[in-house]
Formats: C-alpha cells, sequence, structure tokens
C-alpha cells in the first residue's frame, strides 16, 4: 500500500471506490469481502451504497428534451454529400463487399508466384534462367562451320573475334529458355562487331527463318534494353500494384472512418 | 432495466445487437437492410426512411450526451449526415448498432472540440410546458416530484465530465454493457468501469444535497 493511502481523505476514497466497485458488482475474492465488511461496519459507506443505488434506480428515468428537428435529408443535403470524384474512389476502395480486396490479393500473389518463378527458386527454374553466360562455350563452335554456327545460334552468345566473351546485352532470357541446356545464356551479336561465322551473324541479325532463329528472336524480345527480363518486371509490377490497392484501400477506410 | 449489481459484463445484453434479440426487431433489421440496400442505389427516399425510423432514438441519446440542445442536434444531423455519406462502409449485421456507433461518435467529437464552452443544459427542462410521461393514474405530487427528480438529475449529469456522462448514459440509461461501450468509446474495459465508477461518485456528490429526493 502506499503511504498516501494511511492518510484520512485517501482512506475514504479508497473506500469509496470500493464501495461504488461494489454497487456496480465489479469486485471479486478479497475485495468483495473487505467492501463488504466496510458496508456492514461504517456506516458513511452503508449510505452510500445506499445514495447508489438511488441514483442508479433513478437514471433509466432520465427526463429527454423533445426532439425539435427532423433530420431527414433534402435533395440539397443528398447532392451536397453523395459521393462523387475522389470520394466515389474512395468508397469504392473502402466498401466491404468491393472487389478491390481480392484484386489486390491476386495481384501481389501473382507477382510474388512471377518473382519465384524468373528471378527466385532455382526449383522453379528461375535459377537457370539467371545463370551467368557460359563464355567457355561461347568459343567452341566458334571454330565450326555453318552448321555449328547455326546450333550456336541457338545455345551460346556470339564470341568476339578475339575469343573474349561477347557483350551479352541481357542478363536473362524469358522463362521459355529457362530449359536451355547448361543454363546457357542468350547470344546476341554486338552491333558492329564482325561475326567469325556469316550463317550465325545472318541468323542473328537478319532473323532467319528457321526455329534456332526464332527462339533468339523470343529471347531478344523477352528482355528490355536495360537487361532485365520482362517477367520479372511484370511481377514486380504485379506485386507493387496489389500492395499499393491495400495500402489504398487501408487509407480509404482511414479516411471515411 | 437490469440490476448491474446482478449483472456482469457477459451477462448484460448488448445494446447494439438489439435489433436480433427480439422478433420485431429481426423484422427491423431486414428491413433496415433493404432500405439500406435501396438507398446505396441512390434512393434517397430509402435513406429518409431510415432516419425516420432512428431519430427518435437517435435524438434521446445524444441528447443525453451532450447537455446543450442546439449542439445535440447539430450532433445528431451530422450523425445523419456521416451515415448517409459512409453508408458503403456498412457492413452490418446491424444498421442500429452502426448508426449508434455514429451518433456517440458524433457526440463525442462534439464535446471535444467544444469542452470548454459553457452551456446551459436541458433549458427545455426549465420549459414549464413539458412534463415526464406519466401514467394515467399518477397524481400530480408524483408528476412533479418526478420532473424534479429528472431536472435535479439531468443538472448534475451535466456538471460531470464528458467521458464520465458519456460512460454513465450509455450504461445506466441506455443498457449498454461494458464491452460495448469500450467499442463505441474507443477505450478499454477497465477506463469504462473506473469512469462509470467515479462518474457514480461525482454524481452523488453533486446530489448530496437533494438525495431525498431519490430514496422515496
Amino acid at each position: 500500500m502506499p503511504l498516501a493511502s494511511h492518510t484520512p481523505a485517501a482512506e475514504a476514497a479508497d473506500h469509496a471506490e470500493l464501495i461504488v466497485a461494489l454497487d456496480a458488482g465489479d469486485l471479486a475474492g478479497p475485495d468483495l469481502d473487505r467492501a463488504r465488511a466496510l458496508s456492514a461496519s461504517c456506516a458513511g459507506c452503508a449510505a452510500l451504497v445506499v445514495d447508489l443505488a438511488a441514483i442508479r434506480g433513478a437514471l433509466p428515468a432520465l427526463p429527454v428534451p423533445p426532439r425539435r428537428r427532423d433530420y431527414r435529408l433534402t435533395d440539397e443535403d443528398a447532392a451536397r454529400f453523395r459521393p462523387t470524384g475522389w470520394r466515389r474512389a474512395l468508397g469504392w476502395l473502402a466498401a466491404p463487399g468491393s472487389t478491390v480486396r481480392p484484386l489486390a490479393t491476386g495481384l501481389a500473389t501473382l507477382g510474388v508466384v512471377g518473382l519465384l518463378l524468373t528471378a527466385g527458386l532455382p526449383g522453379f527454374g528461375g535459377g537457370a534462367a539467371m545463370a551467368p553466360v557460359d563464355t567457355e562455350r561461347v568459343e567452341a563452335p566458334a571454330a565450326g562451320g555453318a552448321a555449328q554456327g547455326d546450333e550456336y545460334t541457338m545455345t551460346g552468345p556470339a564470341p568476339a573475334p578475339t575469343g573474349a566473351p561477347a557483350p551479352v546485352s541481357t542478363a536473362a532470357p524469358a522463362p521459355g529458355a529457362s530449359g536451355a541446356p547448361d543454363g546457357a545464356g542468350p547470344a546476341v551479336a554486338a552491333p558492329g562487331e564482325p561475326s567469325p561465322d556469316a550463317s550465325a551473324e545472318r541468323n542473328v541479325t537478319a532473323g532467319a527463318p528457321d526455329d534456332a532463329g526464332d527462339a533468339k528472336l523470343g529471347e531478344t524480345a523477352a528482355a528490355t534494353g536495360d537487361g532485365l527480363p520482362v517477367g520479372l518486371l511484370v511481377s514486380l509490377a504485379l506485386l507493387a500494384s496489389g500492395i499499393a490497392l491495400f495500402v489504398a484501400r487501408a487509407l480509404a477506410r482511414g479516411r471515411l472512418a | 432495466m437490469d440490476d448491474p449489481r446482478s449483472t456482469t459484463t457477459g451477462e448484460r445484453s448488448s445494446a447494439a445487437e438489439r435489433p436480433s434479440a427480439r422478433p420485431g426487431d429481426e423484422a427491423a433489421a431486414r428491413r433496415d437492410e433493404i432500405l439500406v440496400a435501396r438507398a446505396l442505389e441512390g434512393d434517397l427516399g430509402a435513406f429518409n426512411q431510415l432516419v425516420e425510423a432512428y431519430q427518435d432514438l437517435c435524438h434521446s441519446l445524444v441528447a443525453r450526451l451532450v447537455p446543450d440542445p442546439d449542439q445535440a442536434a447539430d450532433a445528431v444531423q451530422e450523425a445523419f449526415f456521416s451515415a448517409y455519406r459512409n453508408l458503403r462502409t456498412y457492413r452490418g449485421p446491424s444498421f442500429r448498432g452502426w448508426l449508434t456507433r455514429i451518433a456517440v461518435n458524433a457526440a463525442m467529437d462534439l464535446q471535444r472540440a467544444r469542452k470548454r464552452r459553457p452551456v446551459s443544459p436541458y433549458p427545455e427542462l426549465e420549459d414549464e410546458s413539458w412534463q415526464p410521461t406519466a401514467g394515467p393514474d399518477t397524481d400530480p405530487e408524483t408528476i412533479a416530484g418526478a420532473a424534479e427528480r429528472g431536472r435535479v438529475l439531468a443538472a448534475a449529469l451535466a456538471a460531470i465530465a464528458a467521458d464520465q456522462r458519456t460512460a454513465i448514459v450509455l450504461y445506466d440509461v441506455e443498457g449498454y454493457d461494458y464491452a460495448e461501450i469500450a467499442r463505441l468509446t474507443g477505450v478499454s474495459l477497465g477506463t469504462v468501469k473506473s469512469r462509470i465508477h467515479r462518474g457514480r461518485l461525482a454524481l452523488r456528490g453533486l446530489l448530496a444535497d437533494r438525495m431525498e429526493l431519490f430514496r422515496s
């Protein structure tokens, strides 16, 4: 017990709190026994119990001033408060039954799955897709003929004339190339650099109508100029959109609350 | 009215859930859902039917929470405006409970905003033309005693702290339980109990000289 409770005023206040809690039925255990003992032994406490009961009994009959206003909305009120523009958007975002939540969940889920597939888990093929370019494989077909050049076009980057690895403008191919053997990356001939193999150069730059050329073009089209695969960007965009919708909904609900 | 002495938090019925407590209330709840749906489609008449159904309830609640009648009327009007603006956020199950929460919040916001502004509490109660409802067999002396008791009690209630008044009106007058009051006012269960206890002690202190009116 704090020292202050030993003063008569503090003790009286403590007793009053016990009695009012007893009156409210909010006591249990030792406090209840103590309050009952107080109300039985202390005249002031007993009087407080009686007064509190009388006040409680009178409160439900508390009179209400008569209503003097009709609270129905007029057409002008309705027009003033009808949601328009951004408030309509807020209402759509915050509405309990709106499609925002499932839409946001779906977008975020698609984004996460897309990220896993394109850049994350090797088990999903993403690891192969993001594997670095195998430079040794680049040099192997460099001495080959036209047929080898065709094969090289499908599986490896174009070699530089000096045998050094060719500059690769893409970090990873499209997901469709994830099954490429040895994790080989895409081959794109550096502009202006001579290719040691004419047929290879033809396939890469002119777009030969065979399967190898189609695959190459697909890979090239699925990459951005910055070297990020479109799949990764789309996944990030989906995830960001989902999160943005969640945040917008939370903000809208907070604003309309 | 339940006797709080014999009740606990879990035993007392929740006022916000009353619409589903009795068959008549269930019908009212179904009617409310239909009217809400029509109002959401732009039918102002449907919303005004909801206003007609609940304006007396909201008025009686807010008028007890806000001593100044003009402020109370403003708070009720603001509550209905707010309900109309935010009808799309209503998620059930009880329109009455949802509207009550809005009305209590409007009353509390208004009291916070005008906390230090002195008001004349319940001036209507000084108007002799208005008297509390009485049965046909009630004698004039009883009516006069009830009117005097109401005046004194209302004046004392207006004099205590707003948060204590809100808790006492919601519990002792409107019949909400502790948990529902905690949700309505955004405070903990312990705070609700404390406000009710202290408010009752404050009332007793203010009414100490007039307790003979209540002991009959």
